[in-house]
């Protein structure tokens, strides 16, 4: 039979309107039989004979109104509902079971979807671009080094958007910045400089006004700006009438012509983008590498062709410019993997550790089902002998668990609704597109996909039951249904044993991010945390001569050091773990070392400019010669102090101390080129780039004979941190009101940033593994009481035979022991496996840590012990007499 | 089979008749049906009401209520075009039914 759409209509509106088609029904048979009757008084019968024969005429009205009601077709659906009113009342008969099995299955499903909703929001909805798949990053590949995300010479983008045909366009960036003289006081506004069809590459339009029109890409024509989104709502008020206004910008009058709208971040949204003047000298650079490059496919060209076209032009232009590019390829990363790759892997590892908890919440609802099942074997084998149906029993169970599938997918999405803006707060701040994260249509269809799912699962065990409780009936077997028990124990036991299995592996897991974790904070990180303050400065455009720079410098430290409260003053060019300020390489010649002399094979190691008070500040120790001091200047014989890893690694023979090395391509001193430095002293390692990376060789120089313009004021006191922030932006300020800020900061805050991201998959990931652990505790507290409560006779005789309490006690410890045993030996195999998508993310501890193997196996049997315990003292609290009397 | 289960089993297609020329109520449906033969509603005149909430959900007839010669409520009937359809294809099935028990038990 067809359901055509009409009918489908006709039935749902006589669902809707049932009771009034009771009525109608009732009044026309009611009509019908008072003509009968009218009819059979006229024959002459009297009142009564006429109901009667007109009634038997009429036929039985009740059957016939069942007739016509099954007509409508929608007694299915009718029965289904009275299935669900049941169950409600069935389930509302047990309030605590009920409300124990809604929260599991919520806080699952909750925990379940909201990770899905970031693993969704990040890896999977494409980027807010149109046909973002055709959009690609372009990187310099150094074949020597390896490093394949090198930033790009203008000469080669130049070329590479000349000669390439598998774009529709290439566009570049360049990293900048514009100091604003807003009416507040001087801000640092980060910049992106832009090529021209920059904009149209990703295919969006401004939210406000417009981009930039091609003859702004002209000296002097240029000084206009497109502000982005969320620079806009920050600074500028998130109003329609910042188009046309005019800022003042690196001391020039710019024009605000447009405003992005939320969601376009290339690079960020917090930026400034202004046309990029391309300038003489860049035409022809290949050696200073600071483009980044984007571009749109053509529609028709794949990412691999683009790819081979790129390296072919790669591939001309080493022949052309041996020099420069003998080494330089070219990398082609989609945008998206540019974005989101780094923390794909991370993120699909918490979906796996989310699903295993599931499954475990999953099996743990199932075993609880079941033994409710169980217990019901005698409303069931009632039922079956009242002539119910296996299909009427199993319908019943199926609207039993619609109830609880549809509650506790309801409070999962809640949860995941609440628990998605928890995870945007506490997600790192370099985890990509958190802002885009919200609760949507995905995760609702996410979760209620996963809804059905469980209330299948969970479902199969007590329908089973019940058809077998109706088995039992057909055999005679009465209600006890012994048969029904040792299925049910078995498959608990089964269900129990994944429990610990999947609980093992989350343990480990997290167990193995933890370990790494103490490591970490543990390690010597070579400088001091407590009590650091750091603001930063960028002096180049504000004072153009090394010795103006210079001055200003020890102007700012002169004004800290006569502060109450501060212990030491300094500045550097490189604050360890701090991005934007990081430590920069140069090339390195040692003289008199023959295997390290000028040129090709000279090693690249990190130079930091400081202040002798930057060492103090940050508490790093001096281990042989002297610090810089006021008579190293920049008249005097240039110096440089190395750190222990460089002296071990190229100063190894002899004493360090007035060895000489020459680093090449450092940029501000009086003079460029060259020259020699010797070494003066020697200091502990710092862990620049992260505290889990080793420390590089590094070499520092003196401010006043380097004078950069990249200023990091530190100092160490013992005040608070936002009074010693205010004393630092103090000190500058009085030094120069009109230079902005770039950045403020503490290490303790670095450090906390730093670890940020492993703190956020160790406190998800544990998370996990504590649920997981708990939910396997209660699987096999619930599994060990049914089976005491099965076996109550049995330890009733065995007492009354003369066992004595600890005898059943460990009767009952070995079972549930024995359970634990076989999922944690299941669990270790499945690590052995699993934890090897760990092993990126950890540090200094293998995937198969024997220590935290045996931890974690540990904790389980301890857990698994204490979950087998109550119910075995109360199974040997058994009175043998009653025990026996019960039967 | 008896008569009665035979003209039982047909009562759709009869109800679907009689409706062809007019909207009818139950009553006179019931009346009509036996005035054709009195055994088709022999288990009883109600008989016709769960039959015409079938055919009502199949589409082929529609309802309405209103007030019969008599000047009496009443629910009145009356084929929908598919329902005419249905009545005419139901009618050529009887037809070749017919025709073909009949040419068997000419041949028989």
């Amino acid at each position: 039979m067809t359901l055509s759409p009409a009918r489908l209509v006709r039935r749902l509106r006589a669902l809707l309107s049932r009771s009034r088609f009771d009525r109608d029904l009732d009044e026309e048979m009611q009509l019908h039989v008072d003509q009968l009757i009218a009819r059979f008084r006229a024959g002459g019968l009297d009142e009564t004979e006429a109901r009667l024969r007109a009634l038997r005429e009429f036929g039985a009205i009740e059957q016939l109104r069942e007739q016509a009601r099954d007509a409508r077709g929608v007694r299915p659906i009718e029965d289904f509902g009275r299935d669900l009113k049941i169950g409600l009342r069935a389930l509302r008969h047990r309030p605590a079971f009920t409300a124990v099995l809604v929260i599991t299955l919520g806080v699952g499903m909750g925990g379940s979807t909201a990770i899905f909703g970031v693993v969704n929001g990040i890896l999977l909805k494409p980027l807010p671009y149109r046909e973002a798949d055709r959009l690609a990053v372009v990187w310099q590949h150094d074949r020597k080094t390896g490093d394949d995300r090198q930033e790009v010479a203008p000469a080669n983008f130049l070329d590479w958007r000349e000669r390439s045909r598998a774009f529709e366009c290439l566009t570049a960036t360049e990293p900048f910045g514009l100091d604003w003289r807003s009416p507040e006081g001087p801000i640092y506004l980060p910049t992106a400089l832009v090529y021209e069809g920059f904009f149209d590459v990703f295919e969006t339009s401004p939210l406000l006004g417009r981009g930039f029109r091609p003859d702004e890409y002209i000296q002097g024509r240029s000084d206009v700006v497109v502000l982005g989104y969320s620079l806009w709502r920050t600074r500028f008020g998130g109003t329609d009438d910042i188009i046309g206004r005019v800022l003042t910008l690196d001391g020039r009058p710019h024009t605000v012509v447009g405003v992005m709208p939320e969601g376009f971040s290339i690079p960020s949204d917090d930026v400034v983008w202004a046309p990029k003047v391309l300038q003489g000298w860049e035409k022809q650079s290949r050696t200073s590498n600071f483009y980044s490059v984007y571009g749109r496919l053509r529609p028709d060209v794949t990412i691999e062709q683009a790819a081979a076209d790129l390296a072919a032009i790669a591939e001309q232009l080493s022949r052309e410019y041996v020099k420069t590019n003998a080494s330089v390829g070219v990398a082609l990363v989609p945008l998206v993997e540019q974005i989101v790759g780094t923390v794909r892997k991370a993120l699909w590892l918490l979906f796996g550790g989310v699903v295993l908890v599931l499954a475990v919440v999953t099996a743990n609802v199932a075993s609880m089902q079941l033994a409710r099942a169980a217990a019901r074997g005698r409303e069931f084998a009632v039922r079956a002998a009242l002539g119910a149906g296996v299909g009427r029993v199993a319908r019943q169970l199926l609207a039993e668990n619609v109830l609880l599938g549809v509650c506790g997918t309801a409070l999962g999405f809640g949860l995941a609704w609440v628990g998605i803006a928890a995870l945007r707060s506490m997600a790192p701040v370099d985890l990509p597109r958190t802002a885009e994260l919200r609760a949507d249509g995905g995760m609702l269809l996410f979760a209620t996909i996963l809804g059905f799912v469980t209330v299948v699962l969970t479902g199969i065990g007590p329908t089973l039951i019940a058809a077998r409780a109706r088995l039992q009936t057909a055999l005679g077997q009465g209600g006890r249904g012994l048969t029904s028990a040792r299925f049910m124990a078995r498959t608990q036991a089964a269900l129990v044993v994944f429990q610990f299995a999947a609980s093992l592996v989350l343990l480990v897991g997290a167990g193995l991010l933890i370990r790494s974790f103490v490591l970490i904070l543990t390690e010597d990180r070579g400088f001091r945390t407590e009590g650091v303050a750091i603001v930063t400065v960028q002096s180049w455009s504000y004072y153009t001569t090394p010795a103006a720079r210079a001055q200003f410098v020890q102007d700012v430290e002169g004004r800290l050091s006569s502060l109450p409260g501060i212990t030491a003053v300094g500045m550097t060019s490189s604050v360890p773990l701090m991005e934007t300020i990081s430590a920069e390489q140069a090339p390195l010649t040692i003289v008199g070392e023959p295997a390290l002399v000028a040129g090709q094979n000279a090693p690249l190691v990190q130079f930091a400019v400081a202040t002798t008070g930057f060492f103090q500040a940050f508490g790093i120790p001096l281990r042989q010669g002297r610090w810089f001091d006021s008579h190293d200047h920049a008249d005097t014989q240039p110096v440089a102090v190395v750190n222990e890893t460089f002296v071990r690694r190229y100063l190894s023979t002899g004493s360090p101390i007035g060895r000489r090395i020459a680093l090449a391509n450092l940029r501000g001193g009086p003079q460029t080129g060259p020259m020699n430095r010797e070494i003066v002293g020697v200091v502990a390692d710092v862990r620049r780039l992260a505290l889990h990376e080793a420390p590089r060789p590094t070499v520092y120089i003196p401010h006043a004979q380097l004078p950069v313009g990249a200023n990091a004021f530190v100092v160490w006191g013992a005040g608070r941190p936002a009074d010693l922030l205010g004393q630092l932006k103090q000190a500058i300020g009085e030094a120069n009101p009109i230079i902005p800020i770039h950045n403020q900061t503490t290490m303790a805050e670095l450090v906390g940033d730093s670890l940020r991201h492993r703190r956020f998959l160790l406190a998800i990931l544990g998370g996990f593994a504590v649920m997981a652990l708990d939910l396997a505790a209660a699987g096999l507290f619930g599994l060990m009481s049914f089976v005491t409560a099965q076996r109550t006779r049995e330890f009733g005789i065995r007492m009354a035979l003369g066992a004595e309490r600890r005898h059943v006690v460990s009767l009952v410890l070995t079972r549930g022991l024995m359970l634990a045993t076989v999922g944690i030996a299941l669990g270790l195999v499945g690590c052995l496996e699993l934890t090897q998508f760990l092993a990126s993310m950890l540090y200094r501890v293998t995937p198969i840590d024997p220590m935290t193997f045996v931890i974690a196996a540990a904790v389980l049997a301890s857990t698994a012990i204490l979950a087998s315990l109550i119910p075995a003292w109360r199974a040997s609290g058994t009175d043998p007499i009653a025990a026996l009397r019960e039967e | 089979m008896n008569k009665t289960d035979r003209l039982q089993g047909h009562l759709e297609l009869l109800i679907l008749h009689v409706l062809a020329c007019d909207s009818m109520h139950g009553w006179a449906i019931a009346q009509r049906l036996q005035v054709v033969s009195r055994s088709v509603l022999q288990v009883g005149q109600g008989s016709i009401y769960p039959a015409l909430r079938r055919l009502e959900d199949q589409g082929w007839i529609a309802a309405e209520w209103g007030v019969s010669e008599a000047g009496k409520r009443a629910r009145f009937y009356a084929l929908t075009s598919s329902g005419r359809q249905q009545l005419q294809r139901e009618r050529a099935l009887w037809r070749e039914f017919v025709a073909a028990v009949g040419r068997v038990l000419e041949l028989a």
